[in-house]
């Protein structure tokens, strides 16, 4: 994927922020390169502090990154004038987490939908209700749920709405930020299916964040594992999903309840030990090595570069090489075992 | 199963609200559990599973009327007397809530709260105390438990809040622990630790535990049992290995179909249509029928727990029913 044709780009972007005591830089992002090309679910798996939220918020020019470069179809949004800065991003919106906080309370449904209409204004006053009518029907509500106000409607309902505001343009790529992560499953699962079938309509390009491993490996072509400001493993969707590299991402697979596991399985598990260290003090070397089962000397001493071992699979870890992937699952799997026992107690 | 189990509850219906707006948010619950089981709850939210919690608690809000029998441990909980009932709360049942960092009072350090929870229930003094309290931090997996006992909760992260929580709940050794969403707030990892830690403490005290939580995955990892909600009602109380493999209640089925990690990646999601029935809404027949692919017109009728060999089910059609499960 080349960083010019690439719908969304950035080049070693950091977002880096002063911490409350005015002393030390919080590197919530650090040194993050990728491309998203046109049509693709590019999906981003983290836990809370690994900087995914930031990243997803520079991708839409919500924050300005410290270093590096955010490109949309290869011009450098950050360089961009005002007008042209203003103009660019409605193609590139954003949907958050909480659906009734992203609506302001004093509108209803079909005022906040329209509101982007009214503020690109590059439709006639007169087609815009027309326009919302279709928005809010693509997205599955009734134009009865237009005349309501966001506490009137179910959490379900509330984020179709929000999905309905960011297509109001005609977007080309959509950042999703968690946007399932409060829904029961029943709902969640609605909500996934509406995502997939808008993209097929309007040819849609979406990053989609969440720390949810069954929600981004059914979603996305191509997965990034984020930890501590770094992508550690970006791959195809089914490959991570069968043959996870970076140990990190053998853990997180691994960890994550499958209700499908069986009892044997479910006794299998890896089990990290400690939290992801601060942000503002991340570990020497390779930043997973504090936590990590397969750590040696080198992991403190030189940072893992992210390499590509095949075609389209990138890992940054000393101790995977290609080798580990013409292994193959069964080795993968084998080797289970003896690293649920064999784990180094790290402690942080 | 020999003699009375710790807990049962039986035909207990659950109110809100007052007069003509009262509304039943839990109705015909019966269920038991032994001495040292381990039980895990499921359901969306407003299923009731909450207050299931409260109700054993006798914690449910004052607008709500229950009625019922909940006997525990040879009493009627429904029938006990205010400090009799305060006996029971935190030592013989003790309840860990969602929210680590709200159920933590911020203006006293955690060790106090641990050693107040003690003092509360045991005739012991304060040093007493202070020592069984850095026993249970130890035994949570809280590092260096004698210097944390003097922080305020505002100085331990999302993951050990939650631990000093379990240590709380576990100080007094009680007989049951209602766990209400203890990991929902955590990421993945640190989940693993905290179901982890949880199920080797209760399980070497004897300690038998609701879990309440609406992820399936969480729930077969922490349990033996599992009891589906839907809407208020128990739909479905089996062994979590039959259940997840072959369910027998359509709802049950549904939920364990809309996972999106059950099934292949970029197809469409099998969602549950329609939405569920509020409090209060709906008639006398079962409370799934209208989402149900599977209704005939008999389910209009009240519906009773059906017991099938090992399993209970509110359903007049499992018996003929055959539903796929998460382990094809």
């Amino acid at each position: 994927m080349r960083e010019a044709t690439a719908l969304v780009a950035t080049q070693d972007l950091a977002i880096h922020f002063v911490n409350a005591h005015g002393r030390g830089r919080i590197k919530a992002v650090d040194g993050v390169t990728l491309a998203v090309a046109r049509g693709e679910t590019f999906g981003i798996i983290g836990e809370s502090g690994s900087g995914k939220s930031s990243l997803g918020r520079a991708l839409v020019g919500l924050q300005k990154p410290s270093k590096g470069k955010v490109l949309h179809e290869g011009r450098d949004l950050f360089a961009l004038n005002r007008r042209d800065f203003a103009r660019h991003r409605r193609d590139f919106p954003i949907v958050f987490q909480d659906s009734a906080t992203a609506m302001d309370p004093r509108m209803t449904i079909a005022q906040s939908v329209r509101e982007p209409l009214d503020i690109a204004a590059t439709m006639a006053p007169a087609a815009r209700d027309a326009r919302v009518a279709e928005l809010l029907d693509a997205v599955g509500l009734a134009a009865e749920h237009g005349r309501r106000y966001p506490r009137e409607l179910s959490g379900g309902q509330n984020q179709r709405a929000t999905i309905a505001r960011a297509l109001a343009l005609n977007p080309k790529l959509i950042v999703c930020d968690e946007v399932v992560a409060p829904l029961d499953v029943s709902i969640q699962a609605d909500i996934l299916n509406l995502f997939a079938r808008l993209q097929q309509l309007l040819g849609l390009t979406y990053v989609f964040i969440t720390h949810d491993l069954g929600v981004v490996a059914h979603i996305s072509d191509r997965i990034a594992v984020m930890y501590l400001g770094k992508f550690v493993e970006v791959a195809p969707a089914a490959s991570l999903m069968r043959t996870p590299l970076h140990p990190y991402a053998q853990a997180l697979l691994s960890a994550e309840p499958d209700p499908a596991a069986t009892a044997a399985q479910r006794r299998q598990r890896i089990v990290l030990q400690g939290e992801i260290p601060s942000a503002s003090a991340p570990p020497s070397g390779c930043r997973f090595r504090t936590r990590c089962w397969r750590a040696t000397e080198q992991c403190a001493a030189t940072e893992p570069p992210l390499r590509e071992i095949e075609r389209g699979r990138l890992v940054a870890c000393h101790h995977v090489d290609s080798t580990a992937l013409a292994a193959g699952d069964s080795a993968a799997q084998a080797d289970t075992s003896s690293r649920a026992t064999g784990m180094a107690p790290a402690s942080l | 199963m020999s003699g009375e189990p710790l807990l049962s509850i039986e035909g207990v219906n659950v109110y809100l609200g007052a007069g003509r707006r009262e509304v039943r948010i839990l109705s015909d619950l019966s269920l038991s559990i032994a001495a040292g089981e381990m039980v895990g709850m499921v359901g969306e939210s407003g299923c009731g599973k909450t207050m299931t919690g409260l109700a054993i608690l006798r914690l449910l809000p004052e607008v709500a009327r229950c009625e019922g029998r909940i006997r525990f441990e040879g009493s009627d909980l429904l029938a006990l007397d205010e400090p009799a009932m305060a006996q029971i709360r935190g030592r013989r049942i003790a309840m860990i809530f969602q929210d680590a960092a709200s159920a933590l009072d911020p203006v006293f350090t955690v060790g106090h709260q641990i050693a107040e929870t003690i003092r509360a229930h045991f005739r012991v003094g304060m040093k007493e105390a202070r020592e069984r309290a850095i026993d249970a931090l130890d035994k949570v997996g809280i590092p260096a438990p004698r210097q944390r006992y003097g922080d305020y909760p505002h100085q331990f992260s999302g993951g050990m809040r939650q631990r000093v929580m379990i240590a709380i709940a576990l100080s007094c050794e009680p007989r049951l622990l209602i766990a209400d969403e203890p990991t929902t707030a955590l990421d993945v990892t640190v989940q693993a630790q905290v179901i982890d830690l949880l199920i080797a403490r209760a399980s070497e005290s004897g300690t038998a535990l609701l879990f309440i939580t609406h992820d399936l995955g969480v729930l077969a990892q922490a349990c033996a049992r599992i009891l589906t909600m839907y809407a208020g009602e128990l739909v479905e109380d089996g062994a979590v290995d039959a259940v997840l493999s072959r369910p027998q209640h359509p709802y049950t089925a549904g939920l364990l179909r809309s996972l999106p990690r059950l099934s292949a990646p970029k197809t469409v999601l099998p969602a549950i249509p329609g939405r569920v029935l509020g409090p209060g809404e709906g008639g006398a027949g079962c409370r799934f029928a209208s989402r149900c692919t599977y209704a005939l017109d008999p389910c209009a009728r009240r519906q009773s727990l059906l017991r099938l060999d090992h399993r209970h089910v509110r359903c007049w059609r499992s018996r003929d029913l055959d539903l796929p499960g998460a382990r094809a």
